[in-house]
């Protein structure tokens, strides 16, 4: 099956993306008995670090024979509403607090691409991760470049940090903006201008064009006083203006791109950019994997509701009542 | 106890509370128990407006209507000064189906019967500009309406019916052009010049993008086209309307009658901007036009949307485009009871809700009136159906003596109340509109649509939560369902005849000579042929997508019925390892969207992962999507019949896509909209899993398609 990706089989792609997705812990280890009898695959034990394993190093022997030819990652990402998925793949929808729930539109959002016989779409919901990302987003990424896609768009939905979070799947952050300016562009926080490789203003056509070539030069001015470009010595942050409706200004885009890609490839800098991801997943990771397991120790939460009630009475400190819990979690002494 | 509930919560929402004579209050007190009666039994309609359990004098303003008389400026009481006293409203009953043969037929029969004009239903391929042959027309050829490829099909369509005499209404909006010029030139070979034909082209593409989505191309290119067609027919058809503004789809879609009323006439407005900026003036314009409005089951407010509407023209009309011609001011209108107050559950039931509908609209002074048949929430309708609708009319006419008086709800307290809170309430959406530049820039923003569209997830709610009661679908049901015979149209043979009857114009006329002039209908181009020309260089309209989450809830709170289904779908999360995923879809050229809206806002409301698929997808594009996001289910969407044919197709292609990934689960099928009760087994039989038809509770939907799904 680790095959079938590397064929480029989407449908099977597909599947996999859905069992590294999965909450399940039995998923990861013997999928054949649990409702997924047609991948034979699933019954080898740790199945989601097998293939995963596999993934990676087939990317590798392919980087190593020519690094040029490995995907390129772009991270976009912008307020809702910005005209984002007028080019987008993996695409991060926002799920409820509430109902858990999702509105996984991209595909309808994006018809051109999505008739497209080469493009391969996927929505994922965040599933109640924080920032705009899933828990799985790398992952995926790796999985969609495994069957040999050339370039991996992964859009989020931005408010907030998310905008940062998805420079740390991406090669190239790309942020779109509206064409607003000055109260509105201060809006914007200025660390998000600040990890952006590339800011585009959409939507320059009709009437906005005009406010889309002052938002530009405001941007251009507010660019100055920042860090710029993630900190590249071979790369200054630039600001473009686009009119997805026309397509004008869309190959000044791509030119961009292709800059960025091939002097990022020269410098080395690329490749350690993904070295430095992988290490702050490895983080990001353990900490949710951690808070799973915390939450899922019976000892643990049945602790935790005798301490709700004693907080909710003011007799304990949060303080206190934190330190007893990993307290409790720790005699268990779980096999981490 | 539900009216206690309901008063109880619209105060607090808005905390608007009026002033009730005392004596009456004490005697209510009495009465009710209620602490302060007057505010508790205030009803908070979808429009936002409280209408009260008791109206007075006070409320109405005596210096505002005093003067008014109908046939005067500002209309409120009537367009005309004698109104049905002298001759009453026109009976037009809208209907078209299969082929130009069998339309023509029925036509003649219903004229025979009393109907008094034609309003032609074309089928969704006519509509979206595709020959019966193209392969995106596959599903729905004949079904929603009359299939016209060439001018030979309108000339079979009108054979017989003077059409110099009888008046013709076309509801056409996308392939405008190609249906007006066969519309046309077959009138001329029939020997009928075109300053004769009287009648009526919809023409009203706005309402397209909001609602109904049977457009072509994008929003510029198509105003172009509208105004070309109201300069031609002001200088050579000056006895036909050239446009008929429509928030009747609005209504179906779920709009209140506020927003129904309020960007209806801001549509107006646009059109004759668009109109004047071609060259023409106000006065050539306007009096050609015609309005369009759905009536629904809210009787009072109904009445008064009309009353309201024919003042707020006049008013906007007068402020903006101070027009010489007093007739530049009228509202003429014609109204359709609402299609989506029908329902399947104990069918007959709709023939008093009909009944209903068009007495609002005839005591709001309608000039012409179709009123539904009782069997179409589930099929077309059948000979019997459309006598008893058109029955309706004949005995609301002849038999009542409503039509005796003018404007009969003048004076009384409510009416005059209402009918001002709404003109207040149609006139602020104007303005709101005004103020984003007009109707087209509001249309390209969404703005309308997204209002509309969080409007029809409410509703759906409150009627799930039992909070609006639907007799014999919420409450009152029926023990034993009741069946009635559905019309069913074999669109395979429609096909074919349509095919043959193309291919013979094709092979018949001189191909060289319809290259060089396409547009030339006299050499018999077809009407996908003209419309194809068109798109290479308008390009087609592809629409957004915008999906409001919470709607549903919020309206529906968190009942246990809410609750219930979400721990059910917890559960089956937990058990599968990610959430419930379905794709909802639509197939064919049906571009009604309302009910995936709801059906995408309510699944996902209550806990489910949903994707969504574009309009007028082919069934091999519905299942890729479905394959590429991997989900558990996907959820057709059908409104026009066209499931008879795409269902089957779809199920076959998601068998065979996954078998060629080596996938041995293919993602279930789901059905659900408008379903005649014969289509059930055939669906189970093609393979969906679960069929629902209209008045599905959603919580319900969501419980029964789990079930579905739990691993074996």
């Amino acid at each position: 099956m680790a095959q079938d990706i590397i064929d480029h089989n989407r449908f099977v792609l597909s599947r996999v993306i859905t069992m590294i997705e999965s909450n399940k812990e039995e998923h990861r280890q013997k999928g054949s008995e649990v409702g997924y009898p047609d991948i034979a695959f699933w019954a080898i034990p740790d199945m989601r670090m097998k293939i995963l394993d596999v993934a990676l190093k087939v990317m590798k022997q392919r980087n190593y024979r020519n690094p040029a030819r490995s995907s390129i990652r772009l991270g976009i990402s912008g307020p809702p509403g910005v005209g984002k998925s007028t080019v987008a793949v993996i695409a991060v929808d926002p799920s409820s607090q509430i109902s858990r729930g999702s509105i996984l539109g991209d595909k309808t959002r994006m018809n051109d691409l999505a008739a497209h016989p080469n493009a391969y779409i996927r929505p994922c919901a965040t599933g109640g991760s924080l920032g705009g990302l899933s828990q799985h987003t790398d992952e995926v990424v790796l999985l969609c470049e495994t069957a040999g896609f050339d370039v991996i768009l992964i859009e989020t939905v931005g408010v907030g940090q998310s905008e940062v979070l998805v420079s740390e799947v991406a090669d190239m952050f790309i942020l779109l903006l509206p064409p607003v300016g000055g109260d509105e562009l201060q809006g914007i926080k200025r660390g998000i201008m600040e990890a952006a490789d590339l800011i585009v203003i959409n939507k320059a056509d009709g009437d906005l064009k005009l406010l889309a070539k002052k938002a530009q030069s405001e941007c251009r001015s507010a660019l100055q006083f920042l860090r710029g470009g993630a900190g590249h010595k071979w790369w200054k942050s630039d600001v473009l203006t686009c009119s997805a409706q026309t397509k004008e200004g869309v190959n000044d885009i791509m030119s961009s791109i292709e800059t960025y890609w091939k002097l990022g490839d020269e410098s080395g800098d690329l490749r350690l950019r993904r070295g430095k991801q992988r290490a702050s997943w490895m983080w990001r990771k353990s900490k949710e994997d951690i808070v799973k397991m915390l939450e899922d120790c019976e000892l643990v939460t049945k602790r935790a509701e005798e301490l709700e009630v004693e907080l909710r009475q003011s007799e304990k400190t949060p303080r206190w009542a934190a330190k007893e819990l990993v307290k409790v979690f720790m005699k268990t002494g779980k096999d981490l | 106890m539900s009216y206690l509930r309901l008063s109880q919560r619209s105060l607090w929402k808005a905390g608007q509370s009026f002033e009730f004579p005392e004596k009456w209050a004490k005697l209510a007190k009495k009465e009710t128990g209620f602490e302060d009666p007057g505010n508790q039994l205030l009803w908070n309609t979808p429009e936002g407006i409280y209408v009260k359990p008791l109206y007075l004098p006070r409320d109405i303003d005596m210096k505002e209507i005093s003067e008014d008389l109908p046939g005067v400026y500002p209309f409120t009481r009537g367009p005309y000064a004698t109104m049905y006293t002298q001759k009453p409203w026109t009976i037009r009953q809208y209907a078209g189906f299969s082929t130009a043969e069998a339309s023509n037929a029925f036509y003649k029969k219903s004229i025979a019967a009393g109907g008094q004009g034609l309003s032609v239903a074309f089928d969704l391929p006519t509509h979206r500009g595709y020959d019966s042959d193209n392969e995106r027309a596959m599903g729905d050829v004949g079904l929603a309406g009359v299939a016209i490829d060439t001018v030979e099909d309108m000339k079979v369509l009108f054979n017989g019916i003077a059409l110099d005499k009888i008046s013709v209404s076309m509801t056409m909006n996308g392939a405008v052009l190609p249906v007006m010029a066969f519309y046309i030139v077959a009138a001329m070979e029939s020997g009928v010049t075109p300053e004769k034909l009287t009648g009526t082209i919809q023409n009203d593409i706005l309402k397209e993008y909001m609602t109904r989505n049977t457009y072509i191309y994008p929003p510029e290119p198509s105003l172009r086209i509208i105004s070309d067609i109201m300069g031609y027919c002001s200088k050579n058809m000056p006895r036909f309307n050239t446009i008929s503004i429509s928030g009747y789809h609005m209504q179906e879609a779920g709009a209140p009658a506020h927003l129904e009323l309020g960007f209806t006439i801001a549509d107006g407005i646009e059109y004759v901007r668009c109109g004047t900026a071609a060259g023409a003036s106000v006065d050539d314009l306007a009096p050609r036009f015609s309005f369009f409005f759905g009536i629904g089951m809210n009787f009072y407010m109904e009445v008064a949307k009309l009353r309201a509407a024919r003042k707020l023209w006049a008013h906007v009309m007068k402020k903006y485009f101070n027009p010489k011609k007093e007739k530049s001011l009228l509202l003429r209108t014609h109204c359709q009871t609402s299609g989506y107050s029908l329902q399947a559950q104990d069918p007959y039931n709709n023939v008093v809700r009909t009944t209903i509908e068009a007495m609002a609209a005839v005591m709001g002074g309608t000039q012409s009136l179709h009123t539904n048949s009782f069997d179409e929430a589930i099929a077309l309708p059948t000979e019997f159906s459309a006598r008893i609708a058109r029955n309706t009319q004949l005995i609301l006419q002849h038999e009542t003596g409503i039509s005796k008086v003018i404007d009969p709800w003048a004076g009384s307290y409510m009416m005059e109340a209402l009918t001002q809170e709404l003109y207040n309430s149609g006139l602020a959406i104007v303005e709101e509109i005004e103020a984003l530049g007009g109707m087209a820039k509001a249309v390209e923003s969404g703005m309308p649509k997204l209002k509309i569209e969080e409007c029809a997830a409410r509703k759906q709610a409150r009627i799930d939560a039992g909070l609006d009661v639907v007799v014999g679908v919420n409450k009152y049901k029926p023990e034993k369902e009741q069946k009635v015979d559905a019309f069913i149209i074999d669109n395979q043979a429609v096909k074919e005849s349509q095919l043959k009857k193309l291919a013979s114009v094709k092979s018949s006329r001189d191909q060289a000579k319809v290259d060089k002039a396409l547009a030339d209908l006299k050499v018999r181009a077809t009407l996908g042929e003209i419309s194809e020309t068109l798109a290479d260089i308008f390009g087609r309209h592809k629409g957004g997508l915008k999906i409001n989450v919470g709607a549903y809830s919020s309206e529906y709170g968190n009942s246990d019925e809410v609750t219930k289904t979400r721990e059910l779908v917890d559960k089956f999360a937990k058990e599968a390892g990610r959430r419930p995923r379905i794709l909802v879809a639509k197939m064919g050229q049906d571009g009604h969207d309302r009910g995936q809206k709801v059906i995408a806002s309510g699944f996902a409301d209550l806990g489910w992962d949903v994707d969504i698929g574009s309009l007028f997808a082919t069934p091999n594009e519905v299942a890729v999507q479905a394959l590429d996001a991997d989900v558990h289910v996907v959820g057709i969407s059908t409104q026009a019949a066209g499931h008879r044919t795409l269902v089957p197709a779809l199920v076959k292609e998601l068998e065979t896509l996954s078998k060629s990934a080596g996938l041995k689960v293919a993602p279930k099928v789901v059905v659900g909209g408008v379903i005649p009760e014969g289509d059930y087994d055939m669906l189970y039989q093609a393979g969906a899993v679960a069929v629902f038809g209209p008045g599905t509770q959603i919580p319900a939907a969501v419980r029964e398609v789990l079930s579905k799904l739990q691993p074996q």
